[in-house]
């Protein structure tokens, strides 16, 4: 399949100096689950900004779906940010119609759906809800999108093991559909689970780029082991 | 244009500057009475006469029976013009920087370009704020006719035109200082600061063209001048010179 998101040495450097993203290139073939890892502070909130659009490049190139993706983003992707925050003073099915007026190819039929499946109690304040609570239902609208593209920045923060369960199945059923999900997380067992192709950063640095199998096999260890000897031994 | 979002942002704080502004209009019309049996009271009176300001009975006489002077020195030349500055701060300070401190700028980036993000918010604070400024000055209006007093028509809407523009402009400064920060008090505080400096600029001759109140509550309509075209024009041109800066500083900003 064609690559959906081509980087070409990609450079971010915030304001403060800190340089973000280090000469970072890679492609995403279209229908995969490509996982981004890394340590905290590895870039990987920034790559994903970039890819969508948010950050503006200090040098390289970004394409995502065809498109330039800074600084008008990508219509045809949907984000699920790290911090999940939504609009706290209103409640679940109001933020839903507020979501719905202006996210492109939203079906209230797959929101409700999806909401049965992650057991959303619908008649809450946002300002009240847990974390948990939160992050299942900004993956239900993000996912109630028809989009080519997902970008999940932590998709399971907080959520118990059934919860957690279901929204890889719907990553998983995304993937088999033709769409292309970029997926971030710090719980490497789950990354195992659904992704096809994987990358690792480090203070910037991408150390790996590859397939998941590939990594096992290279360093004759399951993907836990593999990251850990890698982001030590990028260490020494 | 989807507006459903913004409009839902900024209902609340909308309901209740609109019920402040006709409630306020309202009751200075039905207060007039009040007013006048207050200022011709015995001891008023016998306050004036020792008042070493011999103008100021005269001003307090034109009060009790020109009711076009009356409206001038109770609600457009006083109280509409500085709940217009307390509206424009008000529907503002957290036009930017409230989703910057909630970090919600990602829920609509992405499934909106930053034109529609930039242009909703700026459009329903606009249009809130114009809405909010003609029911303040034709509640007004309305009421004094409920009362049977008469102010000219030609009046009111000159005033309302220059109090509007003025409050744009102070409106349009506040969206220009919440974009600049990642807190809501910042800008609201700057807000205060900025709209102090203008007031107090009108002291001074030099600086004297800073002062938008005194442009908002012009005393000249009361002599028939109408509306003060040129400065119109101005400050109109002002305000969509910020309104172009700030959406290509918007456009090219990290999120």
């Amino acid at each position: 399949m064609a690559a959906v998101i081509k980087v070409e040495n990609l450079v971010k450097k915030y304001k403060n100096h800190v340089e973000a993203l280090k000469d970072v290139s890679f492609e995403v073939e279209g229908g995969s689950i490509f996982a981004v890892l890394g340590p905290n502070g590895a870039g990987k909130t920034t790559l994903l900004k970039s890819i969508l659009g948010m950050l503006k490049p200090t040098s390289g190139k970004v394409r995502t779906l065809d498109n330039v993706p800074f600084p008008n983003g990508i219509r045809n992707a949907s984000f699920v940010p790290e911090e999940k925050a939504l609009y706290d003073w209103v409640k679940i099915p109001k933020m839903v119609k507020i979501f719905a007026s202006f996210a492109p190819q939203f079906s209230f039929e797959r929101f409700e759906k999806l909401s049965k499946r992650f057991n959303i109690t619908m008649n809450r304040k946002i300002g009240e809800l847990s974390q948990g609570n939160r992050t299942k239902l900004y993956v239900s609208l993000a996912f109630a999108q028809d989009v080519a593209l997902y970008v999940l920045d932590e998709p399971t923060w907080g959520l118990d093991p059934l919860i957690r369960h279901e929204v890889l199945a719907v990553v998983k059923e995304s993937a088999v559909k033709g769409k292309t999900v970029i997926y971030s997380s710090h719980i490497l067992s789950e990354v195992e689970e659904v992704c096809d192709q994987l990358m690792i950063l480090k203070d910037g640095n991408l150390l790996y780029k590859g397939s998941l199998d590939d990594l096992k096999e290279k360093n004759n260890a399951n993907l836990s082991q593999a990251f850990l000897e890698m982001i030590k031994g990028d260490s020494k | 244009m989807k507006l459903y979002k913004e409009w839902n942002s900024i209902k609340l704080r909308f309901i209740v500057m609109l019920l402040l502004m006709v409630g306020a209009a309202v009751a200075i019309v039905s207060l007039r009475n009040f007013t006048i049996n207050l200022l011709n009271s015995p001891q008023m009176r016998g306050y004036l006469k020792n008042t070493p300001y011999k103008g100021f009975s005269m001003i307090l006489k034109k009060i009790s029976s020109d009711f076009s002077y009356y409206s001038f020195s109770q609600w457009f030349g006083k109280n509409y013009p500085q709940l217009a500055a307390l509206v424009a701060v008000i529907l503002s300070f957290s036009i930017f920087s409230k989703e910057k401190e909630k970090r919600t700028f990602y829920v609509v980036f992405g499934r909106m370009n930053r034109w529609e993000i930039y242009s909703s918010k700026m459009l329903i604070g606009y249009l809130s704020l114009v809405t909010i400024m003609f029911s303040g000055s034709f509640g007004y209006l309305l009421t004094a006719l409920v009362f049977n007093y008469h102010l000219s028509f030609f009046m009111t809407i000159s005033w309302t035109v220059m109090a509007t523009v003025g409050a744009a402009l102070l409106y349009q400064i506040g969206a220009y200082t919440s974009l600049l920060f990642k807190d809501q008090i910042k800008p609201f505080l700057l807000d205060i600061l900025i709209y102090a400096g203008l007031y107090i600029s009108g002291i001074f001759k030099p600086t004297k063209f800073l002062d938008i109140f005194n442009y908002m509550a012009k005393g000249n309509v009361l002599r028939g001048n109408g509306i003060d075209v040129l400065t119109t024009i101005v400050i109109c041109s002002i305000c969509l010179a910020i309104f172009v800066g700030e959406y290509f500083q918007f456009k090219y900003m990290d999120l």
